[in-house]
């Protein structure tokens, strides 16, 4: 019994570390109202934002900052720095200026990418650019899933 | 605290380290966890696994720097194949891409995701790092339903959620690439540092690209995919036996005609499905599909 209060009181000191997933790790994070695939859609939050993970559930966190609401786990990083800079550059964040940092250190990003574009241009980088652009609007996915009954997806 | 430094302690020690090391850290890792209570020792096991599985090399890209490998192994597969581009097959595929994500590990990825369809009669499918996944007309026409075009994206959503395509790039190239951007010179365009941190971009690419179309990954690897293939057909409600048909279409063409392009890669359909039916004995039958799905999938894909 001893053993358990414990335990119990380990949890609550391993909370706050364990919840504490830091940045937007896509493009838009898109904050719902409910922790669901097609939960309506309160707001869509930049790259790399800070937010502050309340409670994970089935996946979902909910976050109270910047603001309120459901984001599917695979939307946030665990990273506790920016993910615009290199390890370990966090610290010295703030020594640089802001446009220096949003450049500085992103490794394989676009500049590098049209270093190597310059060199490749057989490559069909205006394929890629029309496929980043066919995209299906989540209302139609949401009937396509309801009309096809794959109920689960809701 | 002393459970806590234990943990990371037993975590840290799975993460590196030999196999043996690794095997034994897990088990050690796993009971930690257990004990504390917060999951039972099958989930304990399942998250040490996926500490053990994405290298730390992988684990250090960012999502930014996945999307950017991701575009360019697309522009160098659009390179060796034609895009088809037809509206109903494109935009059927998805759709139902997904719905299939939806219920996927990695629902949201840096751009999301966008499924292309490739003209060649060639049966194969890729998934490029972040979610451009790439099926080809020949793989189409196989699937005789739409639940069999759900198991082909389901296992190519598999490996993007695993990282597969970034696992086939060799670890030295990453840490060179990460030990570079240390480098104030990195930075600007032209330096020395910045043709270095190109040049293994491009070895990168190579690395997966060379994987992802001419040699394939490990058999474990695809394994891996097509068991979290199945958790997400069985998520969706798809269910997994299609890919089972699949597979089974597959091994019949294979006899019929011999050698095509995705046993290059791939190993044979027979050795799959035998593992997939060893790892799930019980997997619910295949049901009919219904019709609202299959007067769908003729009209997009019919012709294709």
């Amino acid at each position: 019994m001893r053993y358990r209060i414990m335990l119990l009181a380990l949890l609550v000191v391993l909370a706050p570390v364990d919840l504490r997933a830091e940045r937007i790790a896509v493009r838009e994070g898109v904050l719902r109202q409910s922790p669901s695939p097609f939960g309506a859609i309160k707001k869509k939050i930049p790259y790399d934002t800070a937010v502050t993970v309340e409670k994970k559930q089935d996946g979902w966190f909910f976050i109270t900052a910047p603001a309120s609401g459901w984001l599917h786990g695979s939307a946030v990083s665990e990273s506790k720095q920016s993910l615009r800079m290199a390890p370990g550059k966090a610290s010295r964040a703030g020594a640089v200026a802001d446009n220096e940092v949003a450049l500085a250190g992103k490794g394989f990003d676009k500049n590098v990418e049209a270093a190597y574009r310059k060199e490749h241009g057989q490559l069909r980088y205006d394929l890629m650019d029309r496929v980043e652009k066919i995209t299906v609007p989540e209302a139609e996915v949401k009937k396509f899933s309801e009309a096809g009954g794959t109920g689960r997806a809701r | 605290m002393r459970i806590r430094t234990m943990i990371a302690g037993a975590l840290l020690f799975a993460a590196t380290g030999c196999v043996e090391a690794q095997e034994f850290g897990k088990q050690v890792s796993a009971n930690l966890l257990a004990a504390t209570g917060v999951v039972s020792h099958e989930q304990a096991s399942s998250l040490i696994d996926a500490t053990v599985k994405i290298s730390e090399a992988v684990q250090e890209l960012t999502p930014e720097q996945e999307h950017y490998i991701g575009r360019t192994v697309g522009a160098t597969i659009l390179q060796a194949y034609p895009m088809h581009e037809a509206q109903p097959a494109t935009h059927y595929l998805n759709l139902l891409g997904q719905t299939l994500v939806k219920v996927s590990g990695a629902t949201e990825t840096f751009s999301g995701y966008h499924f292309v369809v490739l003209d060649t009669p060639e049966i194969n499918a890729f998934a490029a790092p972040g979610g451009f996944v790439f099926v080809t007309r020949g793989m189409l026409r196989l699937c005789d339903s739409e639940e069999m075009v759900a198991a082909v994206l389901a296992h190519e959503i598999a490996h993007v959620e695993l990282k597969h395509g970034l696992q086939a790039i060799k670890t030295s190239r990453l840490t060179s690439a990460t030990a570079l951007l240390a480098v104030e010179g990195a930075k600007s365009a032209g330096s020395p540092e910045f043709r270095q941190l190109t040049s293994l971009f491009g070895e990168s690419i190579q690395d997966a690209v060379t994987t992802l179309v001419d040699k394939g990954y490990s058999r474990s690897t695809e394994l891996e995919a097509d068991r979290t293939a199945v958790k997400i057909l069985e998520r969706s409600g798809y269910a997994a036996a299609p890919l089972l048909t699949l597979l089974e279409a597959m091994e019949r063409t294979n006899q019929e005609q011999g050698g095509f392009a995705f046993l290059k890669t791939h190993p044979a359909p027979a050795d799959r499905l035998a593992e997939l039916r060893a790892g799930q004995p019980d997997m619910p039958g295949l049901v009919p599909s219904p019709d609202s799905r299959r007067k769908r999938f003729t009209a997009a894909l019919g012709n294709v």
